[in-house]
């Protein structure tokens, strides 16, 4: 069981950078790289963060694989 | 806040400074006169402190001119991770060094080796800790 994320896709489709969200979010580029690969699970306040930044519920932004 | 928490940071620089002044004095008076005296002996202190606590001061105030963070939770997490990792395997290995030490027959350690033996290791672990927090 995974924990996946469609980070990448929603920051793709508003059209901001890594630095950028990086900056806004107060964490730096490689932690968003990482989540965005599936290498890094947030903590529950980032998950947070993210869900408030990208203003959509959490099932959207984050989901479980089962393997 | 953030001018507070840099008067801190220089706080703590002025701090460590300080206890390289007071270590390099001990161990001048510890030793004797085998270490460097006199002039020598403060611009080696001042190189040091220059190298040592000038250097990273440097570098962090350069980098704060980026909006990004320097650190966050993943790298404390990871920092955390690699500290312990560290301090397991250079447990293991020095304890793996004596009893190879104490099997071919040797039954005392010169307080140098011990000395460089110290200095290598931190000196790898701070390099690997810059490492760890890039990555």
């Amino acid at each position: 069981m995974q924990v996946n994320n469609k980070v990448r896709e929603m920051r793709q489709a508003r059209h901001i950078t890594q630095v950028k969200m990086a900056e806004e979010l107060g964490i730096t580029r490689q932690t968003i790289n990482a989540i965005e690969k599936g290498r890094y699970n947030p903590s529950l306040e980032l998950a947070f963060r993210l869900l408030a930044y990208f203003d959509v519920p959490f099932e959207q932004l984050f989901y479980i694989e089962e393997e | 806040m953030r001018k507070m928490k840099k008067r801190y940071e220089l706080l703590i620089y002025v701090f460590i400074t300080f206890c390289c002044f007071v270590g390099i004095w001990l161990g001048t008076k510890l030793i004797g006169e085998q270490l460097p005296s006199g002039n020598y002996l403060l611009l080696f202190i001042l190189v040091g402190a220059l190298c040592g606590v000038g250097l990273p001061m440097l570098i962090s105030w350069s980098n704060r001119r980026s909006r990004q963070p320097d650190m966050d939770e993943r790298t404390v997490r990871m920092l955390k991770n690699y500290l312990l990792s560290a301090f397991f395997l250079v447990s293991f290995l020095s304890g793996v060094l004596l009893l190879v030490l104490v099997g071919i027959g040797h039954e005392t350690i010169e307080l140098g080796w011990i000395a460089v033996y110290g200095g290598a290791i931190f000196i790898l672990m701070t390099a690997g800790l810059f490492v760890v927090k890039r990555f």
